[in-house]
C-alpha cells in the first residue's frame, strides 16, 4: 500500500490518562500540520489539478470496557461497567456534540467506565482532527461497549460545526 | 518495584514466545530467572495461577489476563475470569447490577 501512514499512540490503559481536551487539541494540531504542509496542499481551493489529497483518520477504542479486572461480567473475561455512559457517548457522537463530550469525559468518568474506558480518548483525538461534526454511520456494539463509526468531510466546503469546543479553532 | 516485576513479566509473556515456552516447560526456573526479580510470594502466586492474589498485589489486570490468554500456570480465560470474580466477590456484590453481560 503506497500510502503514507502516521501512527499516533495515546496511552489509555494506565493512569494517569491525558485529559480529553488535550487529546482533542492533539487531533486539531495534526489537522493544522496537514493543512499547512505545502506538499499536501489541503487548502480550500484544492491541490494539484484542482483535487485535494484525501486524508483518512482511523481510531480504535471502547467507551466502556473492563478487561480482566474486578468489573468483568459473570460470563466473560470482559465486561461493560458503565452502560449508561456508553449510551451517553453514542448520543453525543450522533449529535456531533464533541465539545460536550470532552467536558464530560473526565478522568474519573473514564476510570468508572472500566480499565479500558480511557480508549474514548482515541475517538476524541480523531474528532479533534475532523472538527465537530455528526457521523454518517454509527453502529453500536453494546455487548463490547464500543461502536463502529464513520465521518466524511469535504475540506472544500465549510464544515457544519454544531458545538465548537472551547479553545479549539 | 515488585508490582512492576509482575507487570513486566506479564508484558513479556505477550511479546516473547520463548519465554512462554520456558514458563510451560520449567515454570519455576523461568520465574526465578525473571528480571526484575519476583518475591517468593509473587512466585508462589504465579505457580499456583493465583491471579486473584496477583491482582490484589497491585498487578495491572489488563496485563495479568494475558496469563489466561496464553494458557499459562493452568489458566485459560474462563478460569482466569472465575478466579478474579471469586477474589473480588465482596466488591462485586456491593455493586450488583453495575456489570453487564458481554460476549
Amino acid at each position: 500500500m503506497d500510502v503514507p501512514v502516521v501512527p499516533v499512540f495515546i496511552g489509555a490503559l494506565c493512569p494517569p490518562l491525558p485529559p480529553a481536551r488535550r487529546c482533542l487539541a492533539l487531533g486539531a494540531a495534526i489537522r493544522a500540520a496537514l493543512e499547512t504542509d505545502p506538499d499536501l496542499r489541503l487548502q480550500v481551493e484544492g491541490g494539484r489539478g484542482g483535487r485535494s489529497p484525501r486524508v483518512a483518520a482511523l481510531a480504535s477504542g471502547s467507551f466502556s470496557l473492563e478487561i480482566g479486572g474486578p468489573r468483568i461480567s459473570d460470563h466473560s473475561h470482559t465486561g461493560v461497567p458503565a452502560p449508561a455512559w456508553f449510551e451517553r457517548v453514542l448520543g453525543l457522537l450522533r449529535a456531533g456534540r464533541v465539545g460536550q463530550l470532552v467536558e464530560e469525559a473526565t478522568e474519573q468518568r473514564l476510570a468508572e467506565a472500566g480499565n479500558a474506558g480511557g480508549e474514548l480518548l482515541l475517538w476524541i483525538a480523531m474528532l479533534g482532527m475532523l472538527g465537530p461534526s455528526a457521523p454518517c454511520l454509527l453502529e453500536a456494539q453494546p455487548e463490547f461497549g464500543h461502536a463502529y463509526g464513520a465521518w466524511s468531510q469535504d475540506r472544500r466546503q465549510d464544515h457544519q460545526g454544531r458545538d465548537q469546543p472551547k479553545g479549539v479553532r | 518495584m515488585s508490582r512492576y516485576a509482575i507487570d513486566k513479566l506479564c508484558y513479556r509473556v505477550t511479546h516473547e514466545p520463548d519465554l512462554r515456552e520456558a514458563l510451560r516447560t520449567a515454570p519455576e526456573q523461568a520465574l526465578r530467572a525473571a528480571e526484575p526479580a519476583l518475591t517468593e510470594e509473587e512466585l508462589a502466586a504465579f505457580l499456583a495461577g493465583d491471579v486473584g492474589r496477583l491482582s490484589r498485589l497491585g498487578a495491572n489486570n489488563f496485563l495479568l489476563h494475558q496469563l489466561g490468554r496464553w494458557q499459562l500456570f493452568g489458566l485459560d480465560l474462563p478460569t482466569y475470569a472465575e478466579r478474579i470474580r471469586t477474589e473480588y466477590h465482596a466488591e462485586r456484590a456491593g455493586s450488583h447490577g453495575d456489570t453487564h453481560a458481554t460476549g
